[in-house]
């Protein structure tokens, strides 16, 4: 009775292997408590202790269709949590727009540029380090990952990273310290690092979670390619480029199967940098063309959404397979 | 043609909702329950009542809670919630204006026993 009814849990579980382990366990728990039940009714009906369990598992249905309905069920984030996995979009889009729209006077003003620069970009940097530590205190749920992706880009660059140009304010190592500080601060309340282990480990286990952490770079790349344009169609392009990223991270949030998921990121990256391709073209050309670069533009979504998440799934796959050998 | 396994399709939330409203209970008492109160007319495949139950969960029509039975072993109770109760009420409205009139449609009487529509 053991044995056969470990085995179909043991399928279920295999469904299931990217939802946390606490979650996971409670729902097999949940199915074996159904298991036993059913099982010991038919035994009062004359079947033997197997043979009620075998009909219990018939009962039950399909281990993979069970197994893969539950995991859609617990994939799938809610409407709140997908705006939240899009807030960091959204403020890095605020944050651009005010700063291209909303204060021309003050830019115009000698003197407010860079208090500027601070005014805006800080307001957005404090939203990345506010969800990093909401995400960290709720043990780094799916919606945590970009603003981790957008906390670590926009520390490198303020560290000095230079694409194709160095930032307006520019601090060396400093840069890590209020990061730092706060994962400190974190580890301490939470008495040791097992949020970001959780996180690495959500990671590996669920690749897609890894392309969600990486698509930061996909909005960071609009906003380098915009920086040389200096258009009345700049702010609107880039405001347009960054919202398309975030509805790509609110499809991804709101998906249950992973093929959707990776639809949701590429297709938005793709689309988002697009807009920005064109919007660039139009300032240096006269015209908007989509030219060859639309292609590695599109190479290098597949590559940021794709491939290097991918590499980690297929690692998980060896390792899973690795295990079972042995 | 509707087989059974489609019309029963879109009734399997309110059925858990309308029992649930009557007091809390756990999935294999849920799927026994119903199939005994329906004479085996809903009897589902069990392991996918536990889909439903997690999805409305997840939308708010549920609650649940671990409920220790012997020793080590729990069992997971379902309750509804408000929201669930609201649902539930809309739903069966609904249900009662849709069956009505497709009996009306085709030609049933008020004590809902169909006629016979050829002539």
């Amino acid at each position: 009775m053991t044995e056969s009814r470990r085995l179909y849990l043991d399928s279920v579980a295999a469904c299931l292997s990217t939802l946390p382990r606490a979650k996971r366990e409670e729902i097999l728990e949940e199915l074996r408590g159904h298991l036993d039940d059913r099982s010991r009714t038919l035994q009062t009906f004359g079947l033997q202790k197997e043979e009620a369990m075998q009909e219990a598992l018939t009962n039950l249905g399909s281990a993979e269709e069970v197994g893969q309905s539950l995991q859609q069920v617990h994939q799938r984030g809610t409407w709140g949590q997908a705006l939240l996995a899009a807030l960091p979009f959204v403020a890095f889009a605020l944050a651009l727009s005010i700063r291209e729209w909303g204060a021309p006077p003050l830019k115009a003003t000698p003197g407010w540029r860079v208090p500027l620069y601070y005014l805006t970009y800080g307001c957005m940097y404090l939203v990345f380090l506010v969800g990093l530590a909401v995400g960290w205190l709720r043990n780094m749920p799916t919606w945590a990952y970009p603003y981790w992706g957008f906390w670590f880009l926009f520390t490198l660059w303020w560290s000095g990273l230079s694409i194709g140009g160095r930032p307006t304010v520019f601090y060396g190592l400093r840069a890590w310290i209020p990061g730092l500080t706060l994962v400190a601060v974190l580890a301490l309340i939470s008495r040791g690092f097992r949020p970001l282990i959780s996180a690495l480990r959500g990671a590996f286990r669920d690749w897609t979670r890894a392309s969600l952490a990486l698509y930061p770079t996909v909005a960071f790349l609009c906003w380098a390619c915009f920086d040389e344009v200096t258009a009345a169609y700049e702010g609107p392009s880039m405001l347009l480029a960054l919202l398309l990223c975030a509805a790509g991270v609110i499809g991804f949030i709101r998906s249950s199967r992973r093929w959707q998921r990776m639809a949701c990121l590429f297709g938005a990256a793709l689309a988002s940098l697009t807009v920005m391709h064109v919007a660039t073209t139009f300032y240096w050309e006269g015209q908007a063309v989509l030219s060859w670069v639309v292609p590695i533009l599109a190479a290098y979504a597949a590559v940021v959404v794709l491939l290097i998440p991918g590499s980690i799934g297929v690692a998980q796959t060896l390792w899973q397979r690795r295990i079972a050998r042995d | 043609m509707l087989s059974r396994k489609q019309m029963r399709k879109g009734s399997t939330d309110v059925l858990i909702l309308s029992m649930l409203a009557e007091r809390h209970m756990y999935g294999y008492l849920i799927a026994r329950e119903m199939k005994e109160r329906s004479e085996g007319y809903f009897e589902m495949q069990e392991g996918l009542l536990y889909p439903a139950l997690h999805r409305m969960e997840k939308d708010g029509l549920l609650t649940s809670e671990w409920r220790t039975v012997t020793g080590a072993r729990r069992r997971k109770y379902y309750l509804i919630t408000e929201r669930g109760r609201k649902v539930l009420d809309k739903s069966v409205a609904e249900w009662i204006t849709f069956t009505r009139t497709l009996m009306r449609l085709i030609g049933g009487q008020s004590d809902g026993e169909p006629q016979t529509v050829s002539g």
